[in-house]
């Protein structure tokens, strides 16, 4: 048996990883997913190494814009040189500082008159990366697990819906942006009150589906999140409508551009779910 | 020593995929870094070595993309465990037929990511257009790799051997 095991070991490992690794879809795909030790561990060793990138990245940037965009000037006149590119990179710098400082203050402004009309807390997270698939439409935010994040957590900006938390990580989480194929949420017309279901579409815009012919919808028209869901609270703007074209009948085909400018996102809110009712009032109810 | 080769490898594949996106949300990338990696470890590792990498690289490539975990996974283990067997069932050493194995990979890879979604009621996305794209694009990537790092790569494996012996 031992010498079976041994002779055969490499096809018989193999069976094994693909059988665990069908389980594995198996155990996901009817049911929500639940944080597993698998990813949570992967995510433990590979998120320092993504915002490793994101700060590579950015220092390159910044090198890149300090430094040796200014060569040329510095050639030209060489007296005026230095203070040139000192006033530049200190100027550069202030700039950088204020648009951070700016965004910040905008976001806690806006998480102050969120968590007041909507009685949810939430937690303040800095965009460091981008997933790496390219049929889907994410990005990794610096709050995890540790800091009490959880699957299907609502993350908005002062711009409206960015998306929900699908993986979560000890340090870090993904992000589903509302333009990922597979992202859908409960919305609803802002005027007209009609309701229907926000559906990503790739690319960069999402579409309203369920909106039947005889309902009312123009192009322009605000889309907000409906709140009939736990996720968002009620009036989060999603996007505005961009055009309107015959469906399948009775439906019409709204397409939906987001609010959101995602490749400018740099902070965003992580909003608390709604607390399910208590189960004794539930009980006397 | 050589485990530690594969990850830096993986790292590397990682950390370029992860900043191609960043820099260039909107943007797809026109092959699969991925694959093509585990493509190269078939071709020059043994079956055990290959699956083993690709099933490291699937779950990395399924945790960061949000993709259902062990979905990219099954596919790249049982591409580079049929490849690197075949590898030694046939010789596979002239450069066409190291390029005609990214250009089965690619397809095979698509279509068995289709099959296992389809299987799992998932919504299957199989574009013939990009998957022609990335079946070039991979193949002359990984030709290139290849013809770069072969000679290194049989040096080093005659050393290992005669080490052993």
């Amino acid at each position: 048996m031992i010498g079976f095991i041994l002779r055969h070991k490499t096809g018989l490992s193999f069976i094994l990883i693909v059988a665990v690794l069908l389980s594995t879809i198996a155990a996901q795909v009817p049911a929500p997913r639940h944080p597993s030790v698998l990813a949570w561990a992967i995510y433990a060793v590979f998120s320092p190494l993504q915002q490793t990138v994101s700060y590579v990245i950015v220092g390159t940037r910044d090198v890149w814009s300090n430094y040796v965009d200014l060569r040329d000037v510095r050639k030209e006149n060489e007296t005026l040189r230095g203070e040139i590119a000192g006033l530049q990179r200190e100027n550069q710098r202030l700039r950088e500082t204020l648009a951070i400082v700016g965004g910040l203050q905008e976001l806690d402004a806006f998480r102050k008159i969120f968590e007041d009309l909507s009685d949810r807390g939430s937690q303040m997270a800095m965009v460091i990366g981008a997933g790496v698939g390219d049929s889907s439409h994410t990005v990794l935010l610096n709050r995890g697990g540790l800091d009490g994040v959880t699957e299907y957590q609502g993350v908005i900006c002062p711009r409206g819906v960015v998306g929900k938390v699908v993986r979560v990580g000890p340090t870090s989480c993904l992000v589903q942006l509302v333009t990922d194929p597979r992202f859908a949420m409960a919305a609803r017309i802002q005027s007209s009150r009609v309701r229907g279901l926000i559906h990503g579409v790739g690319e960069r815009t999402c579409e309203l589906k369920f909106i039947r012919d005889n309902d009312q919808v123009a192009k322009g028209d605000r889309i907000v999140s409906s709140g009939l869901e736990d996720i968002f609270p009620n009036g989060i703007l999603i996007g505005v409508v961009s055009s309107i074209q015959p469906g399948e009948p009775p439906f019409r085909e709204v397409d939906v551009m987001p609010s959101v400018a995602f490749q400018s996102l740099e902070w965003v809110l992580i909003v608390e779910r709604k607390p399910k009712p208590d189960a004794s009032e539930e009980q006397i109810q | 020593m050589r485990i530690i080769r594969y990850a830096l490898l993986l790292v590397a594949v990682f950390i370029f995929s992860s900043a191609f996106r960043w820099l260039f949300p909107q943007a797809p990338l026109p092959f699969d870094l991925f694959l093509i990696v585990v493509v190269f470890v078939a071709l020059f590792r043994s079956p055990m070595h290959a699956q083993l990498f690709g099933l490291a690289t699937g779950l990395i490539q399924d945790v960061f993309s949000n993709e259902i975990i062990g979905l990219n996974a099954v596919s790249l283990t049982i591409l580079a465990y049929a490849i690197a067997s075949l590898r030694q069932a046939v010789m596979i050493k002239a450069a066409p037929q190291r390029a005609l194995a990214f250009t089965f990979a690619t397809i095979a890879d698509a279509f068995l990511l289709a099959g296992i979604a389809s299987a799992f009621n998932l919504p299957v996305v199989l574009d013939p257009l990009s998957l022609m794209i990335r079946a070039i694009a991979n193949t002359a990537i990984g030709l290139i790799a290849v013809l770069l790092l072969q000679n290194r790569i049989e040096e080093r494996q005659k050393m290992e051997r005669y080490e052993v012996a």
